[in-house]
């Protein structure tokens, strides 16, 4: 499969538009961030895409299909936080089960895997706390190897030795198989290293996606005296204003690369978290 | 070589300097493999594609090229080709900030010449 298309996508849950015309290409080969405050519309678009649930209105393309069959439904999985496997399985037999639907699936490595997170592979899921069941759904579903892996919030419950541990694994996967792995978090800094590309969510819809790279490079900060800032605020457009102690400090998209400030006014990169946290107080407003 | 989580620069430009730095300070050799995206990605716990980024400039900016399906060398002139490049950026990197402080600060040029002059005797 090279390309899901997520097309003019809605979601209702009664009232609530969980999701508001989403547009979306995930591409074979890259590493995304879903990124998105708690209630965004993350799972939901995740459940839609993995055909969990029916969106209310649009329709997901995989390669140009509008069903998933078989054969691509292989190249397929999805793993979500909520307990959707049998709990008296055993974390054996849920690699067994999984083996048998997705091909590349080694059932040595996995065992290997799991004793490094010192997970006892002869426990039932039930028995397991948070944070191991979290990594046993995480390490399954990389170890599919399937084309395309959605991991909803993925180190929820882990510590941060683990976590650790599982961002290595996510980029292990990806060097083998070269494929698509979308991790949603809310985690923003911690994951920023491992993306290529980013989207970002906030009540529904997307409102930001990018290349990494070229978010953080097209996104600056300019500080300096109220005064001086104020002279120059219009010729840029503006994401996010901070002030204080009578130093003005913006987030703004410059046009060029260094753009032209006058003196006393200083420039800083923004990181991920900032410019997301930005553009959601701006949609607050 | 290190990656800062308090830089905000984009990490490749980071991978990039790292590299940069560790030819001129001649751990890496003319003539000799440098890490892999690969590698980088592992170490550095990034994406290997970002890695792949840092590499390719120094590729596209001629101090090293690529043997096929090898890796990437450094290569002949590369740390003379480096300082040159270091050496223009000198001024804008440490010169004019330095300048604007003094200026900030009521310090003579004479005084500053006279500092650095001081600072280098005192370092040999």
């Amino acid at each position: 499969m090279q390309t899901i298309k997520v097309c003019d996508v809605s979601k209702n849950y009664r009232d609530v538009l969980a999701l508001n015309k989403v547009n979306l290409e995930l591409q074979a080969g890259k590493i995304y961030g879903l990124l998105g405050r708690n209630g965004a519309g993350k799972s939901t678009l995740l459940k839609i895409i993995a055909d969990r649930i029916r969106p209310t209105s649009g329709q997901i393309l995989y390669d140009g299909k509008t069903v998933l069959d078989d054969s691509t439904s292989r190249q397929l999985y999805f793993s979500e936080p909520d307990k959707t496997f049998p709990e008296l399985l055993k974390v054996k037999e849920l690699c067994y089960y999984t083996s048998q639907f997705y091909p590349k699936f080694n059932l040595d490595e996995v065992q290997q895997i799991l004793q490094n997170f010192g997970i006892n592979e002869k426990k039932r899921l039930n028995q397991l706390s948070t944070g191991n069941f979290a990594i046993v759904r995480s390490i399954v579903a990389l170890q599919t190897r399937a084309g395309f892996i959605f991991l909803d919030e993925p180190t929820l419950g882990h510590d941060a030795v683990n976590r650790e541990l599982f961002y290595n694994e996510v980029l292990r996967i990806y060097r083998e198989e070269q494929n698509t792995i979308v991790l949603s978090t809310h985690l923003i800094d911690e994951i920023s290293n491992l993306l290529e590309e980013v989207i970002f969510i906030d009540r529904g819809q997307i409102f930001l996606e990018d290349n990494l790279d070229n978010i953080i490079t097209s996104h600056l900060y300019i500080t300096g005296p109220s005064e001086q800032i104020e002279r120059i605020e219009r010729s840029y457009s503006v994401i996010e204003k901070k002030e204080n102690l009578g130093f003005v400090s913006l987030l703004i998209r410059p046009t060029s690369v260094t753009p032209d400030l006058p003196d006393g006014v200083k420039t800083s990169r923004a990181g991920l978290q900032d410019i997301f946290i930005a553009y959601s107080k701006k949609k607050d407003k | 070589m290190k990656l800062n989580n308090q830089d905000q620069r984009p990490i490749y430009l980071q991978i990039q300097e790292g590299l940069e730095n560790a030819i001129l300070g001649g751990t890496y050799a003319e003539e000799t493999q440098i890490p892999s995206t690969t590698e980088l990605s592992q170490v550095f716990q990034i994406n290997p594609a970002t890695a792949g980024k840092g590499v390719n400039t120094l590729v596209d900016e001629g101090f090293c090229y690529k043997k096929r399906g090898i890796g990437i060398f450094v290569k002949k002139g590369a740390r003379e080709m480096l300082k040159k490049k270091r050496q223009t950026a000198f001024k804008e990197t440490y010169l004019s900030p330095l300048i604007k402080e003094a200026k900030q600060l009521d310090i003579s040029m004479e005084n500053l010449i006279r500092w650095i002059k001081e600072a280098d005797d005192a370092n040999n």
